[in-house]
């Protein structure tokens, strides 16, 4: 008899035993993903996103694209970006649970096309198609998306029948805000369905370089510690030794503590800029995210102010490979390897910003005096700019500090403003 | 001279709020597109030096007392934390800065207690040699004995703040274990002068 043979069997049959029961008790943790649902038709266009539903899964891709967590208002519906051209099936990786076990599909769908006028009518309605009118494609009438970018297939909707629930009326409402059709200028502060944009890129590494690494309102706090501390100096001379030591500590210990308080002295490391073109009727908001300049790799995380849009991320190029490290939703999360850049994007209403945006019409440039006055834009800003059918508004290019708009909620980022750009449509 | 009011000396203070509103003027504005201009703006810049002269003046001989060391550590507490926030710190920076300052300054107040009538000479030259002796030998160290050197120059209370400010992403508590050694050393150093100098039962 073999020496050992004994335990080694009972080793083998304990570890089988230990497989079989992590087996079993990993597909009872996550049992496996429904059927993949399209609420608004197994249709999909170039370029535009792609939403669908799949019960039971905790993240969506269509193929080299990046993740997505379930969002809307009932919380099962993926925004997914569409592949840049069109043909053949889609090819879904769906995630189950927290076991990271990836199932792939391939779906069939229609693709429509890229140019022209793609309306969209309800099942119950009688389409019409029209020769030289708009492509007709036919939506059913439950089960509707509540995500108004879900909607930025169509060019046009028809309206809502009555059964239509109010947060799907609503979506439509806020999709038909966005102003459609595509030929619109607008088109240009909707980050799904821009392309992927190395300009894009080489405009925001631009911005990084030309934001300054502390924050205006840190530098005024750090100011006025200095400056009451140089003033009592100045002036307490000749009072008792404790009474002077508390009266200069006041001010530095104040701002001291609100830094600790709003998170300015933690330092992150992932840099985060944040740029704002600020239009007439929208705000393109893009954060430029940093990775770490050494070291391991670092995760961020960002939460649109409410109500913007749904994040987006900006691909570098129809290969960029890293997409899969970024997870969009409700809450975006960034895995971002040293020295690696990742682009954010999402839209919001200028009624969401703050004051200077909605002093903005085109041709009526505010008086920058308040908000620290213009500065020059960087040539690949203009650029970019230009290459999206934009043009900064003279004197307005860039006015500093992070009262510009709401501020997005993050975690593991240092944020940095660069600024907002004032702009209007190249004519 | 026993009166406190006498032992507050304003020059550390306002060396220290006007240094550092100067770092912030530079961290805080828009970087110039040449090289040493564009790094002057870089926040590690300010961190390194209002830290080196933060710390320098914490642990600068002379007789105080520590409530006039506590206005100085509040009076730069905002600046350190906005400049290294604003670099990346991590938080094994700040315990390292925080050990370093903390033991210089206790090196200090330990000198200080020491020169009791005139200035105590020995103590001022081991914190002199601390600062500026032990940067030199670090380098002489590492350039003519091909032996390393940075422990020594992160002893030193001038340059071992700027040592840890370079990188204060991947800072270590550890790099602060020679400062606290050689300011550990100093406060000996006074503590033994005082023994010898004072009066015997």
């Amino acid at each position: 008899m073999n020496p050992g043979s004994r335990p080694n069997r009972r080793f083998r049959a304990a570890a089988l035993t230990a497989t079989w029961v992590v087996g079993v008790a990993s597909a009872w943790a996550a049992p496996p993903a429904g059927p993949t649902e399209f609420p608004v038709g197994r249709t999909a266009r170039p370029g535009r996103p792609v939403v669908v539903r799949v019960a039971g899964a905790a993240a969506v891709r269509i193929a080299r694209g990046p993740w997505t967590a379930p969002s809307g208002g009932r919380g099962d519906e993926f925004l997914l970006p569409a592949p840049a051209a069109a043909g053949g099936p889609l090819e879904f990786e769906i995630r189950t649970g927290t076991d990271r076990e990836i199932e792939s599909r391939r779906e069939d769908v229609r693709w429509l096309s890229a140019s022209g006028t793609v309306r969209a009518v309800f099942t119950a309605e009688a389409a019409r198609p029209v020769a030289d009118g708009p492509v007709t494609v036919r939506v059913p009438s439950d089960g509707l998306p509540t995500l108004p970018e879900a909607w930025l297939q169509f060019d046009e909707v028809a309206p809502a029948p009555s059964s239509v629930p109010a947060s799907v009326r609503d979506a439509l409402d806020r999709w038909r805000a966005l102003g459609q059709p595509p030929e619109s200028a607008r088109a240009a502060f909707q980050p799904w369905r821009a392309p992927p944009d190395a300009s894009a890129y080489r405009a925001m590494d631009a911005a990084a370089d030309a934001t300054p690494a502390l924050a205006r309102d840190t530098a005024v706090a750090l100011f006025l510690a200095a400056g009451a501390a140089l003033v009592v100096a100045a002036t307490l001379r000749g009072a008792a030794p404790r009474v002077r030591a508390f009266a200069v500590s006041a001010a530095p210990i104040a701002a001291a503590v609100w830094l600790l308080v709003t998170d300015r002295a933690v330092g992150e490391s992932i840099v985060g800029t944040v740029l704002r073109v600020e239009g007439p009727h929208d705000v393109l908001v893009v954060l430029r995210l940093e990775g770490p300049g050494a070291g391991a790799a670092g995760r961020a995380r960002v939460v649109p102010p409410p109500g913007a849009g749904a994040g987006a991320v900006v691909a570098f190029d129809e290969s960029d490979a890293a997409l899969d490290a970024v997870t969009l939703g409700p809450e975006i999360v960034v895995e971002l390897a040293p020295g690696r850049t990742r682009l954010l994007a999402w839209r919001e209403d200028p009624d969401d910003a703050a004051e200077p945006a909605r002093s903005s019409d085109v041709g009526e440039p505010a008086s920058p005096a308040s908000s620290g006055g213009p500065t020059p834009l960087p040539a690949e800003v203009t650029a970019w700019l230009a290459s999206k059918g934009l043009r900064p508004l003279p004197g307005l290019e860039r006015t500093r500090g992070a009262s510009a708009g709401p501020a997005p909620r993050t975690a593991g980022i240092r944020l940095r403003h660069f600024g907002a750009v004032r702009v209007a449509a190249r004519k | 001279m026993t009166d406190g009011a006498q032992r507050f000396s304003w020059v550390p203070l306002v060396t220290v709020a006007a240094f550092g509103a100067a770092c912030t003027a530079a961290a805080s504005a828009i970087p110039a597109s040449g090289g040493g201009a564009r790094r002057m703006a870089d926040p590690s810049i300010s961190l390194m030096a209002f830290d080196a002269v933060w710390t320098c003046l914490l642990a600068r001989p002379g007789r105080r007392d520590a409530v006039e060391t506590l206005t100085l550590v509040a009076l730069g507490l905002p600046f350190h934390a906005a400049f290294a926030g604003a670099s990346g710190a991590a938080g094994a920076h700040f315990a390292a800065f925080a050990a370093i300052a903390a033991s210089w300054s206790l090196a200090a107040l330990a000198c200080s207690a020491s020169a009791a009538g005139a200035p105590d000479r020995g103590t001022v030259a081991g914190l002199a040699l601390a600062a500026f002796g032990l940067p030199l030998a670090g380098y002489a160290a590492a350039e003519f004995l091909d032996v390393p050197g940075a422990a020594l120059v992160r002893a030193s209370p001038v340059t071992g703040p700027i040592l840890l400010g370079r990188s204060p992403g991947t800072a270590e508590l550890a790099d602060a274990v020679p400062a606290v050694a050689a300011a550990a050393a100093v406060a000996a150093l006074a503590g033994l002068r005082r023994a010898r100098r004072s009066p015997g039962p």
